[in-house]
């Protein structure tokens, strides 16, 4: 299955595009690994918008693009936002390492403990992020989280 | 974006409108309950059960609240389903926020702790 999405760059129109996309996921990684999924691109999704797009007002759209197949799902997503340093995706603090009472700063290392892989090619002539995710092995269990 | 009941005296149980608590709307979460708080209502249940889905923003409206209200009172949390419990214990919120399975144990058990 291949699907593209057009997104306005604006906070209020990710929640549906994030659904929109886990539906489509769903069927191919399975209920547990369509979080895993739905965590990382809502996270992906926002910094884009929140970082990228700040002080921007009816920006260009930013172009999504969903192939699944039996072995997994790839999500690449091209914007025209600021770009970030090439190793965004590579560095700061694991999850565990983050200050319990810290308010911010979890997104990247969300997306970095749910995909798979991570790659982020940084421009001023666009963006690009792309995200993979393996299909669950039918034999683990704990595929029934809702 | 939220909806308070006070009817258990001091206790105050909140519950976001919406079934997503995320950057979209996590600031005028934390910005409602903060307000409430603020009015001298300190002892909170966070209820849940209408949510389907928190990201990190809304992990760190809920921290937030929670420092907000400090010392001065309590914050729990019920009616987790399975996909936000994960991300409270992926992220280690379970450390910092006691869950019940839904607002009438976390309301006894707030009434308990006086």
């Amino acid at each position: 299955m291949q699907a593209s999405f057009d997104m306005s760059a604006a906070l209020h129109h990710v929640d549906a595009m994030v659904q929109a996309l886990r539906a489509q996921v769903e069927p191919a990684l399975g209920v547990q690994q369509a979080l895993a999924f739905e965590v990382a691109v809502s996270e992906a999704l926002t910094n884009i918008v929140v970082h990228g797009y700040k002080g921007t007002v009816g920006g260009a759209g930013i172009l999504i693009e969903l192939s699944t197949d039996g072995q997994g799902a790839q999500l690449t997503v091209r914007d025209q936002g600021r770009p970030g340093p090439s190793d965004l995706y590579e560095t700061g603090p694991d999850l565990d390492k983050i200050d319990i009472l810290e308010e911010s700063g979890r997104g990247l290392a969300l997306i970095r403990h749910h995909a798979d892989t991570v790659n982020y090619t940084p421009s001023s002539d666009g963006n690009l992020l792309v995200l993979t995710f393996a299909a669950a092995s039918p034999d683990l269990p704990g595929d029934d989280t809702g | 974006m939220i909806k308070i009941d006070t009817t258990d005296g001091d206790i105050s149980v909140i519950a976001p409108e919406n079934d997503r608590l995320t950057a979209v709307n996590s600031t005028q979460f934390k910005q409602e309950v903060v307000a409430h708080v603020d009015d001298g209502h300190a002892r909170l249940v966070i209820d849940l059960s209408e949510v389907s889905f928190v990201d990190s923003a809304g992990l760190g409206a809920l921290v937030g609240v929670l420092k907000r209200i400090g010392a001065r009172g309590d914050i729990v949390v019920c009616g987790l389903s399975a996909s936000v419990r994960q991300m409270f214990e992926l992220t280690r919120m379970n450390r910092i926020f006691t869950e019940y399975p839904d607002r009438a144990a976390a309301v006894a058990a707030l009434k308990d702790t006086f």
